[in-house]
């Protein structure tokens, strides 16, 4: 289906909204992809298609939306739109105008044409590597990569559409050693290009890393250096925080903490919707609106919350552009490509940096975790002990808990280099004086 | 679905491959959430989805589609998918039987889809205020998850089923100041019924929670245990299921040696079932997702490694029984082996009779969260009571359990009399794929070492 195609069928939908709703909108995805399932025992290919709509209503002034994958059918999702309006929460905002042209992202050339032998030369090589650091170290992966196309329609007059091409990758290493099994696995999500074959190295053999026991150790507070796969997890309480769903629930932990020192003054964290090389880049957000990239912290203090249009509305604001939502699912504002800006010197893991203490490389369960009030639970899998910036040993899990936000601001470095987790580009990060038990 | 069952029979018969099959499914799923005073639903979001998957000298090629015109099409691009692929150098695979059967939950009681939204809409809304009415402090949220799936899998071989599942789940959540937590979670496949009448469990959940609030710290260290039956699913699930998933150990050999037949993984007590014809559990399944037959199957009898959970091409490379055990966590993926309804089965023991035995230690209840790396599990806990002399003497504040997965099945000391299973919509996710409906469950444990922090 060919984006004017698109454009007529979303025009149906509305047209059938017509006379059953104050408003309307519709969301298109059409998604098209190539797929490699690749282990020791066997690689097999994979493709597929799929294309989606969503509508959103609003009708006798409440809310509602329903969404359909595969075989559209208009009057049916018009018929399954309107029930949800039945129950659906009271519309407090407007869905937006025509607004001025969008830049559509560059096409991921490179990635888009990538074939199926391509992708399997790539694993070929990345096992080599691995192997060659360790020779019993097997590698898995699933890489799923093609072109999206995005399309939306409102009944006030917007039309906007834009083409991305991205790549979704998990790959996992176990390793048999004389403590049991170790298991790695790195999920990141790329446009344009298949991830950066040392990133990935770097990422997924870091808790693979032999060397003595240290025993457990005490309870009490630690510096622990993060890397940016668990750092990620961290992120989960201010993707929370800077939400302005949850200011609007006056549930946010950081209402009323704008232009306040929040984080470490080491610490500018942002959220990059324009970053080309981002997964989750996109010229307009699920509703329409243009995205624009934003400073959330900069140098630790709190700029602003992301909005919506219905958390722009109720907090008097306007929306940023922030929209997020799965097709048929009512809208939220999300971060998109989060990036924590790396310093410009030091080292790359911050060991040197932070002396002593804990270098935590993946985390293995957050139970217990509330990302909307900051605490957390981490329970760690296998962490390394450090000493003058060299690794003495590991020790197999210990427990990190605390506030995030408390956790935050007392950053003592942030490594040069950023890596990709899942669609975040993040540093290692040092924080000291962390409760460990 | 019928008549694209019909068109998937009629395909196939003329494949050529050495093996081909169709998996259709048309699913809807609906949420409905209501959080303190605010009101949310989504959907339904309906799909159709297929997946074509083909052998071809043994090479695997596979096609997702989205239309059921599209069928021939994804037989012919798996095909040549195939031909990319590296050569399968394991057994041919054991193939499901030659069967045409079809199953549905409509017959099980009143199905989801039959009740209205206003129903669920006021259900989650009623029991939110009965959480919020007695817990003033902090906040609720009471969400309704349904999934509806119409499946059809159909092979060159001649195996045709069709299977009708209606899903559904209640999760109720609090949190009170100071980050005490508690949810409870009713899941199950057929009836609504289940979702009904729960006022009872809601009025416990919240009298509990304001309980622990007044806890004392519980220090990290190694204690002797009693887990729930929640817990015990979760310890199976996490501890030893994955283990045992033949797909992960094809490619681990070390580990498949450590777990081979007969070799001992824990204490006499342990029996452990993964049964996948606990038809109105969330996990189960008349067929898996390559047509064969659920079954019921012993994992592990009397602390010894009986049978490992397969596909059919780990069956064959393995010399097994296929146990059913084959599901796709999304289309266009090749099924893995993963657990169904997984349970340890119920000793003779009395709970009063386990906290006796127990006699100091911590008694743990409740699940928030739990995963594994393969060597080490880790759980966090809901509810921790202290136990002095064989009785409940005071809450602690929710901990962390973890340990060595091969540690921890040897350290079980009794096994209650009681069984209960749990189950989720969304409840198990490998290696950063989607998440699969499973169930889990068991009696009470009575441990004698846990790591708890």
């Amino acid at each position: 289906m060919t984006v004017k195609e698109t454009a007529m069928t979303g025009s149906e939908i509305l047209v059938a909204c017509e006379k059953v709703s104050t408003e309307a909108e519709v969301t298109g995805i059409k998604r098209s992809y190539r797929s490699m399932e690749y282990s020791p025992e066997s690689c097999i290919p994979g493709s597929g298609k799929r294309t989606g709509w969503g509508l959103r209503m609003v009708r006798n002034t409440k809310l509602g939306v329903a969404g359909e994958w595969g075989m559209i059918d208009p009057f049916r999702l018009v018929d399954k739109v309107i029930g949800s309006c039945r129950y659906g929460s009271e519309a407090v905002f407007s869905f937006p105008e025509n607004s001025p042209e969008f830049d559509s992202p560059p096409e991921g050339d490179e990635l888009k044409q990538m074939t199926h032998e391509q992708v399997r030369n790539y694993l070929d090589q990345l096992q080599e590597e691995v192997q060659k650091i360790h020779p019993l170290a097997a590698l898995s992966a699933r890489i799923k990569w093609g072109g999206n196309s995005i399309f939306i329609l409102n009944s006030r007059g917007l039309s906007g559409s834009y083409e991305k091409t991205t790549s979704h990758s998990t790959f996992s290493v176990s390793l048999p050693s004389d403590n049991g099994l170790i298991q790695s696995v790195y999920t990141l999500n790329t446009a344009g290009s298949l991830p950066v074959k040392d990133q990935v190295i770097d990422m997924l053999m870091l808790p693979l890393q032999q060397g003595d026991i240290k025993s457990a150790g005490t309870s009490g507070k630690k510096n622990i250096v993060l890397s940016p796969v668990a750092f990620s997890l961290l992120l989960q309480a201010v993707r929370a925080g800077v939400s302005g769903k949850l200011l609007a629930e006056g549930a946010s932990p950081l209402a009323g903490m704008e232009g306040r020192q929040v984080v470490g003054s080491k610490l500018t964290i942002r959220d990059l919707p324009g970053l080309n090389s981002g997964a989750a880049n996109a010229p307009f957000d699920s509703e329409g609106v243009p995205t624009r990239d934003k400073t959330l912290f900069e140098n630790g203090i709190f700029t602003g919350f992301i909005h919506d249009l219905e958390s722009a509305a109720v907090c008097r604001t306007e929306s940023t552009g922030s929209s997020g939502r799965n097709l048929g699912e009512h809208s939220k504002p999300v971060c998109t490509n989060l990036a924590v800006d790396p310093s410009v010197s030091g080292s790359v893991n911050t060991l040197d940096e932070t002396g002593s203490g804990i270098l935590v490389t993946s985390i293995l369960s957050a139970g217990g975790s509330n990302a909307a009030s900051g605490s957390f639970v981490f329970d760690c899998g296998r962490v390394f002990v450090f000493r003058r910036g060299e690794i003495q040993g590991y020790r197999d899990g210990c427990v990190l808990y605390g506030n995030a936000y408390d956790a935050l601001s007392k950053t003592a470095a942030v490594g040069s280099r950023q890596y990709r987790a899942g669609t975040d580009l993040l540093p290692f990060i040092s924080i000291e004086g962390l409760s460990v038990r | 679905m019928q008549k694209y069952r019909e068109l998937a029979e009629k395909l196939l018969a003329g494949s050529e491959a050495d093996f081909a099959e169709l998996h259709i499914e048309q699913t809807a799923k609906t949420t409905v959430a209501q959080a303190g005073l605010n009101h949310t639903n989504s959907g339904p979001v309906e799909q159709f989805t297929g997946t074509a998957r083909v052998l071809v000298e043994n090479k695997w090629g596979i096609h997702e589609f989205s239309s059921p015109d599209q069928m021939q099409n994804a037989l012919s691009l798996a095909s040549s998918l195939a031909m990319h692929s590296r050569p399968y150098l394991n057994p041919f695979p054991i193939l499901p039987p030659a069967i045409r059967d079809t199953y549905s939950d409509d017959s099980n009681g009143v199905p989801l889809s039959d009740v209205s939204l206003r129903e669920k809409t006021f259900l989650c809304r009623h029991y939110c205020d009965l959480l919020g009415a007695s817990l003033t402090r902090g906040s609720v949220k009471v969400t309704y998850d349904e999934l509806l799936r119409d499946k059809v899998i159909v092979n060159s071989s001649g195996t045709s089923v069709r299977e009708v599942e209606n899903l559904g789940s209640i999760k109720a959540q609090a949190v009170l100041p100071g980050d005490f937590a508690a949810s409870e979670q009713f899941a199950v496949r057929g009836s609504f019924d289940l979702f009904r009448g729960r006022e009872k469990h809601i009025e416990r959940m919240s009298r509990n929670l304001l309980t622990r609030a007044k806890t004392t710290g519980i220090a990290s260290g190694t204690y002797r245990v009693i887990l729930d039956p929640e817990l015990t699913g979760i310890l199976i699930h996490e501890a030893f299921g994955h283990l045992v998933e033949a797909d992960f150990l094809e490619n681990n050999p070390a580990v498949a040696h450590m777990l081979r037949t007969g070799s001992a993984v824990g204490s006499e007590c342990v029996n452990i079932i993964d049964d996948s014809l606990l038809m109105n559990h969330p996990g189960s399944m008349k067929w898996d997702d390559e047509g064969t037959p659920g079954a019921r199957t012993k994992l592990v009898s009397s602390g010894r490694i009986v049978s490992w959970l397969h596909t059919m091409e780990t069956a064959a490379k393995f010399d097994a029984v296929p146990t059913g055990n084959a599901r796709i966590s999304e289309h266009g993926k090749p099924p893995e082996a993963r657990m169904t309804c997984t349970y340890m089965e119920p000793g003779t023991t009395s709970l009063e009779k386990l906290k006796l035995r127990l006699n100091n230690g911590l008694y743990l209840k409740g699940f928030m969260g739990g995963a594994t790396d393969m060597d080490r599990f880790s759980i966090a806990v809901q509810e921790a009571w202290v136990v002095r002399n064989g009785t409940i003497h005071k809450p602690g504040t929710p901990v962390v359990i973890s340990g060595k997965v091969t540690d921890v099945l040897g350290s079980i000391l009794d096994t209650g009399d009681d069984l209960q299973l749990t189950g989720s919509l969304s409840g198990c996710s490998r290696r950063g794929g989607n998440a699969i409906a499973v169930t889990y469950g068991g009696p009470h444990v009575l441990i004698s070492e846990m790591q708890v922090r």
